[in-house]
């Protein structure tokens, strides 16, 4: 194999990277198809509140694990801990603001470091834990077991499902929400559809990027993607291709560098925003110059 | 209000409408009548519940007592029959849409859940984009069109969806004059042709100009009727209060009044 194959395929000849590839690009795909509703409806402290929010649950299922015996394949407890821990938050967070009145971010606020602050505790308290909490806070896509990969793919394959087939009365809800209720939309379901769709791309994008980076995978490519379109649909394609793609390099740099991965997917999805600012702030300007004289 | 049992029910009717809110009364017994063919202006001062009707009458918010018949029948029954034009701060004009997709969204309720819109669908879009004159615009983003543009384009997707009772609640915030006209001459052709449009206003003056029928409420119907039997000084100041002023405008409103109807 000559080096520069070698570069590409070798990292894979070991099956966790052939794992943490799939489930990475995964994430990639999903958070930014999802990221277009959080980015234009400004979700995105409610995304990185969930990330947080979900904590308690990660502790409760690694103690749990710790408890019965699973040692060190506890990681595939974490998806089912973390997993209603969201969709509690979500939902928690939706009854603050609909049936009490709470602002959104006073809302995602409260629940986002009270849990936090939960989970710390919890994690602190109980001596000999199976996981550091490193992982937990920055991701740990290198351990991510067969289980968790299928769990991912399922997951991800029903967002993905759900946002194609609800497109029509996301969006419509989404833009008019008044005008969607008058036609005769539920909007609050569909406002509850959306929050748990939220929930389970946070727990999944956990794996790759951590409680702390989630934000970056949810938000960054999305809003790239809107700078360089102007059509919705085009804008949750475009942000799944920087997503996938940021996801891929991170990997590659972080095994040919021996460096975190979550914090390289993340630097990567930044650099593309930056290089898309550059480019729509010159060389878009330049363009339409040249063409309009 | 009196209806023969020969003749068919009124597009739509309010009957005693009260609405209640932390004790307030919002609205205090509203009744009234819009017939087919008939554009009706609903003026009053700010907090005067005009949202708040409208609010009732497409059935966002449920009234305290009284009810709100549609073709005779309740708003439950004739969902899809009435279509609201949403104030301009209402919409979430991040989400970038196309003039297209707005008008489309009309027939969400026709196309059903989980479906794409069919040919019949995308021919009545077109339709409606027509009929307001913005056929040639469909590909541009809403948010970028100009407010009275933007007020048609929201039309079309009333008509998109066979409404024949219309609503829009601030119909001129964000409208320029020249665009004002061209907005009230697409309501005017489709009054003719036998819809009915409530449009509210603070501003009396414009409204009292366009409309066959003005309902003036301050939380209860202070007159309603032609704008120039209703627009007296007497309703004026139960409005808006003893000076006759309107916001905005430096002159007594009945004078202002008096130069547009010769």
């Amino acid at each position: 194999m000559d080096i520069i194959t070698e570069a590409f395929v070798g990292p894979f000849q070991y099956p966790f990277m052939l794992r943490a590839l799939i489930v990475s690009v995964l994430v990639g795909i999903m958070c930014p198809a999802l990221g277009a509703y959080v980015v234009v409806r400004g979700l995105g402290f409610m995304g990185d509140g969930l990330a947080h929010g979900v904590l308690p649950g990660l502790a409760l299922a690694v103690i749990i694990g710790g408890a019965i015996g699973v040692g060190a394949n506890v990681s595939g407890l974490q998806l089912a801990g973390a997993l209603p821990a969201a969709l509690v938050m979500a939902v928690l967070s939706g009854y603050l603001i609909r049936r009490v009145g709470v602002s959104e971010d006073t809302s995602v606020g409260i629940l986002f470091a009270g849990l936090f602050a939960l989970g710390l505790v919890m994690l602190t308290a109980t001596r000999g834990l199976p996981v550091s909490l490193d992982d937990i806070l920055l991701g740990n896509v290198l351990g991510v077991s067969q289980e968790e990969m299928f769990v991912t793919l399922g997951l991800a394959a029903s967002v993905l499902l759900v946002l194609f087939f609800l497109h029509k009365e996301l969006v419509f809800a989404n833009f008019d929400p008044l005008g969607a209720s008058v036609i005769g939309l539920p909007t609050e379901m569909l406002e509850y559809i959306l929050l748990g769709l939220l929930a389970v791309v946070v727990v999944l994008a956990l794996q790759a990027v951590g409680i702390v980076l989630v934000i970056s995978m949810l938000i960054t490519p999305a809003a790239t993607a809107s700078l360089l379109t102007r059509s919705f649909p085009a804008a949750m394609i475009i942000g799944a291709v920087f997503g996938s793609a940021s996801a891929i390099a991170g990997l590659y740099i972080s095994y040919h560098f021996n460096l975190p991965s979550g914090p390289l997917m993340a630097l990567t999805a930044t650099t593309f925003f930056v290089l898309a600012v550059v480019y729509k702030s010159q060389i878009a300007g330049r363009l339409q110059r040249s063409m309009a004289t | 209000m009196q209806t023969s049992p020969l003749a068919p029910a009124p597009p739509l009717a309010a009957e005693e409408l009260t609405v209640e809110r932390g004790g307030v009364r919002v609205l205090d017994r509203v009744s009234f009548t819009a017939g087919p063919g008939c554009l009706m202006g609903v003026v009053g001062p700010n907090g005067a519940g005009k949202s708040t009707l409208f609010n009732v009458i497409v059935s966002l918010l449920p009234p305290t007592d009284g009810q709100v018949l549609v073709h005779g029948k309740s708003i439950d029954e004739t969902r899809g029959m009435v279509a609201y034009v949403p104030q301009h701060e209402r919409v979430n004009w991040r989400l970038p849409m196309s003039a297209w997709d707005v008008v489309l969204q009309g027939r969400t309720r026709r196309v059903g859940w989980f479906r794409r819109p069919r040919r019949e669908d995308r021919d009545l879009a077109e339709d409606a984009l027509n009929q307001v004159g913005m056929w040639d615009r469909r590909r541009s983003l809403v948010g970028e069109l100009s407010g009275g543009q933007r007020q048609r384009v929201f039309v079309a997707r009333a008509l998109a969806q066979e409404a024949d009772i219309l609503l829009l609640d601030e119909a001129f915030s964000g409208v320029d004059i020249a665009s004002q006209e061209e907005l009230v001459s697409v309501l005017t052709e489709l009054r003719d042709g036998g819809h009915t449009i409530l449009m509210s206003s603070h501003d009396i003056n414009h409204l009292a100009h366009y409309c066959d029928e003005c309902l003036c409420l301050n939380c209860h119907v202070c007159a309603c009727g032609a704008p120039q039997d209703v627009l007296t000084p007497e309703v004026l100041t139960e409005m808006y209060g003893p000076f006759g002023m309107v916001p905005g405008h430096g002159h007594g409103l009945a004078g202002d009044d008096h130069g547009h109807h010769h």
